[in-house]
């Protein structure tokens, strides 16, 4: 038996020590790797979310904070918008920080070379400090909660997100630091529950009403046709260049024949 | 492929035109689109305005920078320096840039990128922002050139600007000084502002003292006060409607024979039913119009509790993807649907497969269905999955584009998708102001209210307004000024006295409201850029265009099959006339004054329905006495502007808007008919009158269509006649009610004809029991009849398919009615009886027309005091009311025909004649216009009834008469101009007499002026002609 330990000048010279070496080496085989699955196991119930941290790659860089529920949100329309180039931000991240597992159509996205360095999914809860903190809430620009539109109990939906600011305004009590509160709430009763004594809001809490704006833009567009369409075009970014018909035919009508015979139906007009 | 299809269109085949155009159409969309996505890229920012804007007066600045850079600056944010107080305001067009030494002004500007958007052009980049400064200094030129230019007819600006540095300088004396409006009034203001300062002062000490006993108090009063809000500028009911009573079981239109432009609501996602019911409920868009909801279960309670203090709700239970349940609502008739979505967590959480197209589906098919039922609807679907936008295109309209957003229906704003309100929130956070200004867009004149409720509010109980009422009845943009006064935070120290003040100063200034209008006739070149001037110099703003489709062909100009929005044009963009523009104005578009009887008519409506129909002799007004007061108080009022009118017509009526008024006199008349049709069933039956059917067939349609081309024109022409003053003070009581434009295409606003005629007449006879009712009755009783005429296939059509209770129309209509009812004899032969009556009440309809043209305006009073002196002739002789109607008034009525009803049987055919000519609308020498009633309804009723002009002379003589001695009693019609309708083209119509005389059978009305029956293949009545 000849057993190297490093250089090999170490060996067991007695018989003694050679079997608790082949001891020890019988045991290593089996149990390490045994521990070793369960240590991967265990780490595999933690999702890689769930320890992530975010640290800021540069000293400019901004991020956000989203909480609350994306399940009703497009996030392919949402992240779009938010990283859309009209907005001149170079160093925005995004922080999502759910208590649930992203989806796959989340994790796509966040793979996606477009957002891979700017998304960060965050698993924990904006009700736990200690979730913040691994956000760097405290430094965030905005701080979004989501909520789920078409919550079968709008209500409950809301407390949910008021509890959310609520426990973000006392995280970052400590910080005195202002910060934007972008939130959605559902029904526009329940604004007053974020408002202070004499009946304000406070200025950095930023409300959309869900159910308001939707219903009031389609009052607006059975009254006037179209008006959805305008106050969707002035709100949402598109490139200048996202849609480009290329593929115009060449044969048949032209704009000015259109013309020419509208003209020519002159009785028409 | 080209030279086929243009020698087809040589051949002035409009039906090739079409089908060709279908079949290009997949390459036309491409245009369209073009238009669309330019449109698409516009943005809001929010910019520092430069210092250099100080003093231009705003709607003048926005259309410099509209010129020069293209932005369209529409409205700002001013915030005070010190005190913190803000207020947002959307086109304050008279308003006057303050200096920047004590506001602190956001400007939002609709702009392409950020870069461009910038108007403070302060730049870090020296050699850039030397560059930029030039160019902004010339801008700053031009700005100041066109104040001076344009300004000259008001208020000198120059002048204007001056007084506001004078007042910059002066602002240790009147903390007004700089921000004061353009308003003519500033000789007083410093004065006016100190008094002010020491009343504050006052009232400061007062309230200091009384702060602690009167918060409470404050919101007390806050709350009262936004119920009277509500109350004023909303149909609210007195009590809550039951929820039964409303409810339909058979078929709307049984239950509400009139219900016409009425907006069904579809969907099971109710729960903010209210957000989308109060502003369709406010009155500032017009008489009253119903909605419909199809819900397939019952409301639940909590919603109903909310929406039921609403006026004109219906109910009907059912689902929309059956046929019969959307007949049961009216969809015929009806001139909007929303098709709401189910986007609740129990559905999705029923489809685990991830079936998330699934969501969507019961809100598209009910899209699809509603679409084939009735294709002239305005449909609005909202979607929580953008991808399923795909399953709305038929095969003939695909888009080549992926991206949902640029699908034809989404570009023609019937699609509502769920992305907007995440849009909005990452605006938000780049653009935090973005809410207050989307708030302010969507809400309708709620804003300006607000300001006055808190200063009411404020005033009441002495207490600093900055307490902002929260949930202003979930008003748009409750919460908006709220967090915008709360910023006040930092000043805390401030009493809030001081706060109310500025705020109060703020709160002076008027915002805007986002509209919707359509061109201007006398557009010089018919481009953007010269509408945007136009607008500008009325303190208006557009801020894009609705691309319209002329109907007839089904396509625009810009061969787009569908309308689209096109936000933001260029300058040179031509413009077309079945475009409509979206516009920031101050003024609503119409106001109408007299809803306080259309809402007594509707409550009239709606107890009869409750009642049942054989209340016949009830009166209405036992059960309405508030409706009576109502209308006396009105009828001071009315009888005031008659006479303002009458001087108004004779003097400069233009023959065009003549026509308008007495067609739509007649178009109520038509509905008073109608309702004492409705009131008197009972009556009748006991004089052993065979009820009679109507029918509405779709007969008439053809003729609609053939129409469209002349209603096009109608339209633009009323835009004329809206913008020219004379003639809207002609118009007379039109004068009251301010021209609205748009509301008549597809809004709801439809023009208040009022009725207070009906109202009066209404009256007497359902109180005593007219024999009249029956035959309106018998029309909305056979449903499977009255279902099927509206297929006409325009938009502009929507509003005035026919007469209706609730929606006084639209003066083509009336004649398309009458058409539709004579035609309705050719229709139903089955009973003889029946067609003869509506052949005589469509006969003397259009005699009636005739009659009102020949008339002078100032016949409208007399034509209601006929009225009632017909209703009281015919309570003392039941035999023959209409004898005396008929001869007071010269005009046909329904209760004429119950004298002929048993001459044997006529048929007639209603001929669509050809498309009216452009000339019908030059005004013509007008012989009515003086008041000589009798010339002109004589000599048309020469060429067509030689018998009846005699008549209508006499009775006329006996009218005016009556009319003198009832004139003191009762007062005037509502003569409606309604802007709405254009003059009503043509009425053609042709009867085959039947050959006996109407005569020999009833002796009741012999001496009436039944329309002789010519042997005239086709009379067409043109008024122009």
């Amino acid at each position: 038996l000849s057993f190297y330990l490093s250089k090999g000048d170490i060996t067991p010279q007695t018989a003694g020590g050679r079997f608790a070496a082949i001891g020890m080496i019988g045991f290593a085989i089996f149990s390490v790797p045994k521990v070793t699955n369960e240590l991967i196991e265990k780490m595999s119930l933690q999702s890689v979310h769930m320890r992530a941290i975010y640290t800021p790659k540069s000293r400019n860089a901004k991020h956000i904070v989203i909480c609350g529920d994306l399940s009703s949100t497009s996030i392919n329309d949402f992240f779009g918008e938010l990283f859309h180039e009209d907005h001149e931000n170079v160093d925005l991240n995004a922080i999502i920080l759910l208590p649930t597992p992203p989806t796959v159509e989340l994790i796509f996205l966040m793979q996606s070379p477009k957002y891979f360095l700017s998304l960060t999914y965050l698993e924990g809860s904006a009700l736990i400090d200690k979730d913040l903190a691994r956000s760097k809430a405290e430094s965030a620009a905005a701080i979004f909660i989501m909520s789920n539109k078409f919550s079968a109990n709008p209500d409950e939906e809301d407390s949910k997100s008021i509890l959310l600011n609520l426990s973000i305004k006392r995280y970052l009590a400590n910080y005195s630091r202002n910060m934007l509160y972008c939130m959605q709430l559902l029904r526009p009763e329940n604004r007053r529950h974020l408002a202070n004594e004499s009946n304000e809001l406070a200025e950095n809490d930023i409300v959309v009403c869900l159910n308001e704006i939707k219903m009031g833009v389609m009052a607006k567009a059975i009254m006037y046709p179209g008006a959805n369409t305008l106050l969707m075009n002035l709100v949402s970014s598109f490139s200048d260049d996202s849609l480009l018909i290329d593929e115009i035919p060449t044969e048949g009508l032209t704009q000015s024949d259109v013309d020419a015979i509208f003209s020519s139906l002159a009785w028409v007009q | 492929m080209w030279m086929l299809f243009s020698l087809r269109w040589l051949g002035f085949s409009k039906f090739f035109l079409c089908f060709h155009f279908s079949a290009f159409f997949k390459f036309f969309i491409f245009q369209s689109l073009r238009e669309y996505e330019k449109g698409c890229g516009w943005e809001i920012y929010t910019t520092q305005l430069s210092t250099a804007f100080e003093g231009a007066k705003f709607s003048e600045l926005s259309y410099a920078l509209y010129d020069k850079i293209g932005v369209v600056l529409f409205a700002l944010q001013i915030k005070e320096k010190n005190r913190g107080s803000s207020r947002l305001l959307l086109n304050p067009a008279n308003f006057s840039i303050p200096s920047h030494d004590e506001y602190e002004i956001d400007a939002f500007v609709i702009a392409k990128n950020k870069a461009s958007s910038d108007l403070s052009f302060k730049t870090s980049n020296e050699g850039e922002g030397n560059a930029i400064q030039r160019n902004f200094e010339n801008l700053t030129n031009l700005i100041k050139s066109t104040v001076t230019l344009e300004g000259n007819a008001g208020v000198a600006p120059t002048e204007d600007r001056r007084r506001i540095s004078r007042g910059n300088s002066m602002k240790a004396l009147s903390p007004q000084g700089s921000l004061e409006t353009d308003d003519r009034g500033s000789p007083g203001k410093s004065t006016g502002g100190n008094s002010r300062d020491s009343k504050w002062k006052h009232l400061k000490k007062q309230s200091l003292i009384d702060r602690k006993v009167k918060s409470s108090n404050h919101q007390e009063v806050m709350h009262r006060l936004e119920d009277e809000h509500l109350n004023k500028f909303y149909y609210i009911r007195s009590e809550p409607a039951e929820i039964n009573s409303v409810t339909i079981k058979t078929n709307v239109l049984d239950e509400v024979p009139f219900i016409n432009n009425h907006l069904i609501i579809i969907g099971k996602g109710l729960k903010n039913l209210y957000d989308l019911i109060r502003p369709l409920r406010a009155r500032h868009l017009g008489p009253l119009r119903f909605i419909v909801i199809l819900y397939p279960y019952d409301i639940p309670p909590d919603v109903w509790l909310r929406i039921s203090i609403f006026e004109g709700l219906l109910i009907v239970r059912g689902s929309p993807l059956e046929d019969t349940n959307l007949r049961r609502a009216g969809i015929f008739r009806a001139a909007q649907v929303v098709v709401l979505a189910d986007g609740s967590t129990e559905s999705m959480g029923s489809n685990p497969s991830g079936m998330d197209a699934l969501i969507d589906s019961d809100a598209i098919f009910a899209f699809q269905h509603v679409k084939r039922m009735n294709p002239q609807t305005h449909v609005v679907l909202e979607i929580v999955n953008q991808s399923n936008i795909g399953y709305l295109e038929d095969e003939n309209n695909q888009s080549l584009v992926n991206d949902p957003r640029f699908s034809p229906q989404f570009a023609a704003g019937s699609l509502f998708t769920t992305d907007l309100l995440d849009s909005i929130v990452c605006q938000a956070y780049y653009n935090p102001d973005i809410i207050k200004v989307i708030n302010k867009l969507i809400s309708g004149v709620d804003q300006i209210d607000r300001g006055t409720l808190v200063k009411k509010a404020a005033a009441e109980c002495g207490i600093g307004g900055q307490q902002s009422q929260m949930g202003l009845g979930g008003g748009g943009g409750g919460g908006d000024d709220n967090s915008s006064e709360g910023s006040s935070n930092d000043d805390r120290p401030t009493s809030p006295l001081m706060r109310m003040s500025s705020s109060n100063r703020l709160l002076k200034l008027e915002s805007s409201c986002l509209y919707q209008m359509s061109i201007p006739e006398n557009l010089d070149p018919k481009t953007y850029g010269a509408l945007y001037h136009h607008l500008s110099l009325q303190g208006i703003i557009p801020l894009g265009l609705l691309r319209g489709i002329i109907p007839s062909l089904n396509m625009g100009r810009k061969s787009n099959k569908l309308p689209y929005v096109y936000t933001n044009p260029s300058k040179d963009t031509e413009l077309y006339t079945c475009d409509k523009v979206f516009v920031l104005s101050l003024k609503p578009e119409k106001i109408s004054s007299k809803l306080d009887v259309k809402e007594w008519l509707l409550d009239l409506q709606m107890q009869k329905n409750k009642d049942g129909k054989d209340k016949g002799k009830e009166g209405p007004d036992k059960n309405n006495p508030k409706g009576v007061d109502n209308y006396e108080k009105h009828h001071k009022k009315l009888e005031d502007k008659f006479q303002k009118f009458q001087a108004d017509t004779t003097k400069r009526l233009s023959k065009i808007t003549e026509i308008i008024t007495k067609i739509s006199d007649l178009k109520s008349q038509q509905a008073q008919q109608i309702n004492q049709l409705n009131s008197g069933l009972n009556t009748f039956r006991s004089l052993n009158e065979s009820p009679v059917t109507t029918r509405r067939t779709s007969f008439a349609n053809n003729e609609i269509n053939e129409g469209t081309w002349s209603l096009s024109r109608s339209n633009s022409n009323n835009d004329n006649i809206r913008r020219s003053p004379q003639t809207i003070g002609g118009i007379g009581f039109g004068s009251d009610s301010p021209p609205i434009s748009s509301s008549r295409k597809n809004s709801i606003g439809v023009s208040g004809v009022e009725s207070p005629v009906v109202s009066i007449l209404k009256r007497p006879s359902t109180g005593n029991g007219l024999p009249i009712e029956n035959q309106q009755q018998n029309k909305s009783s056979p449903p499977e009849n009255s279902t099927n005429t509206n297929t006409s296939n325009t938009n502009y059509n929507n509003n005035k398919k026919r007469p209706s209770f609730s929606d006084p129309l639209v003066h083509e209509r009336i004649i398309e009615n009458i058409n539709i009812n004579t035609e309705q004899v050719t229709a139903s032969n089955e009973n003889s009886d029946n067609e003869e009556d509506q052949q005589i009440e469509g006969e003397m309809g259009s005699h009636k027309t005739n009659t009102t043209v020949a008339s002078s305006a100032n016949n409208t009073t007399e034509i209601d005091l006929e009225l009632d002196e017909r209703t009281k002739l015919v309570v003392k002789t039941k035999a023959s009311p209409r004898a005396t109607e008929s001869k007071t008034k010269g005009l046909g009525s329904p209760s004429l025909s119950f004298g002929r009803k048993r001459t044997p049987s006529e048929s007639k055919i209603l001929v669509a004649g050809p498309p009216s000519s452009p000339s019908i609308f030059k005004p013509r020498p007008v012989s009515a216009v003086g008041g000589s009633p009798v010339v002109t309804g004589p000599k048309i009723d020469a060429i067509n009834r030689p018998k009846t002009a005699e008549r209508i002379r006499r009775h006329r003589a006996a009218s005016d008469e009556q009319f003198h001695q009832a004139r003191a009693k009762r007062v005037g019609s509502p003569t409606n101009h309604n802007n709405n309708g254009g003059a009503p083209t043509r009425l053609f119509y042709s009867s085959i007499p039947s050959d006996n005389d109407d005569d020999d059978n009833n002796n009741e009305r012999d001496d009436s002026p039944s329309p002789k029956r010519n042997n005239l293949l086709s009379k067409s009545f043109d008024y122009n002609s």
